[in-house]
Order: structure tokens, then C-alpha cells, then sequence
């Protein structure tokens, strides 16, 4: 937690707010959490349901903790903002457009070849059956 | 259904991004978007009126999910992975060795949902710099997570990795991320 950058904080009160954190830290560890921590544990929230224990525990920090507020919330602006498209024009270079159509090409020949085949299987196919019998 | 090569090849530079923002490899990105195009020439879906951008978007992504199938089953055929960008992997993200915020984690921080479209364009970008710029095997655990929506399972299964170790390479690449676009943004 950072209460000495709180614009509204006190360097007093920001520093009673630091030992008070550190003893919560280190005496009281099983409800207290560290911001690092909750960090992990609010990146850990995004990809499925936690533990009772531990939200009740990051819902005592983010009561306490303003920083890691802010940081929870900017973790959910990040997922948004990864899923929304890109949105940065690609023009295809001339050397990749025309190594695309030449597989096109291809891959067009390869189509009619194996419809090729394909017919002339069904033309034979029945012939030779009636044939063998 | 056929579609004509120039209706296929329209979609092309849309494919060619979305495979960028997901492989960041030009190369491979080319390569899996050819092998898209291909497929919609020799394997055509046979319902009448299919969406072509939906389905060539669709395979694309497909394609993607085996690429990483690939990569885990041979990892030396694989990019190189960049060992220096892995120096900040396990990182402390500006917390002291108490676990607290070193400095004010927000100060430089612009929040991300702007309601401006231009600065939200720049936003995205930026991300995506920042995401290239990952180490490789957090940039794959990212990108699956949250720009395909695989779930945490999913993202194990596919890269080989225990579900616990996901979710340490997520946390990780988030706090990067972070990282980067403040510093993008002018945070000293």
C-alpha cells in the first residue's frame, strides 16, 4: 500500500497506516494480505472463482488499500482493452499478396484435379462393378 | 459454396492482423493466413450463405490453437525464445520485500477505458507493442486468455503447462503489461 503518495494523506497518518500494515502483516497473516498479494489474487479473480477465505481477505485490503483499488480496476480495463479489435490498417505487402494468390492458384488446381478424380471414379466405379459381376 | 479468389483475398490484410496480435510473428502470421485462404478454396463449408469473413476467421483461429499445439509438441522448431526479456519475468512489479507498493503503483497510470476513440485506437496499439514485447511464453498465455477467451484449462492444455502455472504466467504478464504502458505513457 502507498498512503504516502495519497494526495489526501498526511505524512503522519500515512506513516501510522504503514506500521500498522506491517504488524497486520506480520502478526495477523491469515486475515491480512500483502499488495502483492492481492495483485495476484485480483489477476487470479479474472480467470475464476477464488477461494471464500481469500475474498473475504482481498475484500478487507481493497477496503484499506487505495492503490490496489485503482490497480483491480485497471486490471479489468486491460482485459477490455486487449479484447477490442485492433484497429490499425494492414496493407498486404505486394511480395505477400502475390505469394497468397499464387497458392490460391494452387490450391485451385488441387480442387479440380481431385474433382477430376472423383468423376472419373463414379464413371468407372458402377462400369467395373457390373463388369466384375 | 465457392468463393472467388479476389473476394478471398479481400480478407487477407483483417486475417493478417488478427494472426499478427496473436502469433507476433510476421512470418508464421503469413503462413497461417495462407493456410486459411487455402482451406477456403479446398474445404469450402457446404451450407448455403455462410458468412465468408466469419469463416475464414473462425479457421484462422483454428489454426492458431494448432500452431501453439505445435509449438508445445516441438519447442527446438520453435521461435527462439528471448532470454533477456526474460529477466523481468519473475520480477518484483514495484513492490518491496514487504510485498507493498514500492511507489504509488497508479502515478503516470491513464485508465484505459477513455471514452475517446482516438486515444482508445492509441491505447490498443500500444498494448499491442507492449504484447509483442512480452517473453514469449507469457505473450502466448496472454494472448489465448484474453484475446481468444480460452479458459485457464484450455490455455494449459493447449501449451502444456499446469493450470497453477498459468495463472502465475497471466499475473505476471499483466503486471508487465502494466509496466510497459505506463511507461509508454510518460510514468518516469
Amino acid at each position: 500500500m502507498t498512503p504516502m503518495q495519497k494526495p489526501d494523506t498526511t505524512p503522519l497518518r500515512a506513516a501510522l497506516v504503514r506500521r500498522m500494515e506491517l504488524w497486520m502483516a506480520a502478526h495477523m497473516p491469515w486475515i491480512w494480505l500483502r499488495c502483492e498479494q492481492f495483485q495476484q489474487g485480483a489477476s487470479a479473480a479474472l480467470d475464476g472463482r477464488l477461494p471464500a477465505w481469500l475474498r473475504v481477505k482481498m475484500g478487507l485490503h481493497r477496503m484499506a488499500c487505495r492503490a490496489c483499488r485503482k490497480q483491480e480496476r485497471y486490471l479489468g480495463q486491460l482485459r477490455q482493452l486487449a479484447k477490442s479489435p485492433l484497429d490499425e490498417p494492414v496493407a498486404l505487402p505486394p511480395a505477400t499478396e502475390e505469394r497468397l494468390r499464387a497458392a490460391l492458384r494452387a490450391a485451385e488446381q488441387q480442387r479440380r484435379n481431385a474433382d477430376d478424380q472423383r468423376l472419373a471414379l463414379a464413371d468407372s466405379g458402377p462400369g467395373d462393378a457390373r463388369g466384375a459381376r | 459454396m465457392a468463393w472467388t479468389h479476389e473476394q478471398i483475398l479481400a480478407e487477407a490484410p483483417a486475417l493478417l492482423r488478427y494472426a499478427r496480435s496473436r502469433v507476433g510473428d510476421e512470418a508464421t502470421a503469413e503462413d497461417l493466413v495462407q493456410d486459411a485462404l487455402v482451406a477456403a478454396v479446398l474445404q469450402p463449408p457446404d451450407g448455403p450463405e455462410v458468412p465468408l469473413r466469419a469463416w475464414l476467421f473462425a479457421t484462422l483461429r483454428h489454426k492458431v490453437w494448432d500452431h501453439y499445439r505445435w509449438k508445445r509438441r516441438h519447442p527446438a522448431d520453435a521461435a527462439p525464445v528471448d532470454h533477456a526479456s526474460h529477466e523481468g519475468e519473475g520480477g518484483p512489479y514495484g513492490f518491496d520485500e514487504h510485498g507493498s507498493w514500492q511507489s504509488d503503483p497508479n502515478r503516470g497510470l491513464s485508465p484505459l477505458d477513455s471514452a475517446d476513440p482516438a486515444e482508445r485506437r492509441q491505447l490498443r496499439s500500444d498494448l499491442q507493442r507492449c504484447l509483442d514485447g512480452l517473453p514469449q511464453r507469457l505473450h502466448d498465455v496472454f494472448v489465448l486468455r484474453e484475446l481468444d477467451d480460452a479458459t485457464a484449462d484450455h490455455v494449459a492444455e493447449a501449451l502444456g503447462l499446469a493450470r497453477e502455472s498459468v495463472a502465475v504466467f497471466l499475473y505476471r504478464a499483466r503486471q508487465q503489461l502494466r509496466t510497459c504502458l505506463q511507461h509508454h505513457w510518460g510514468a518516469p
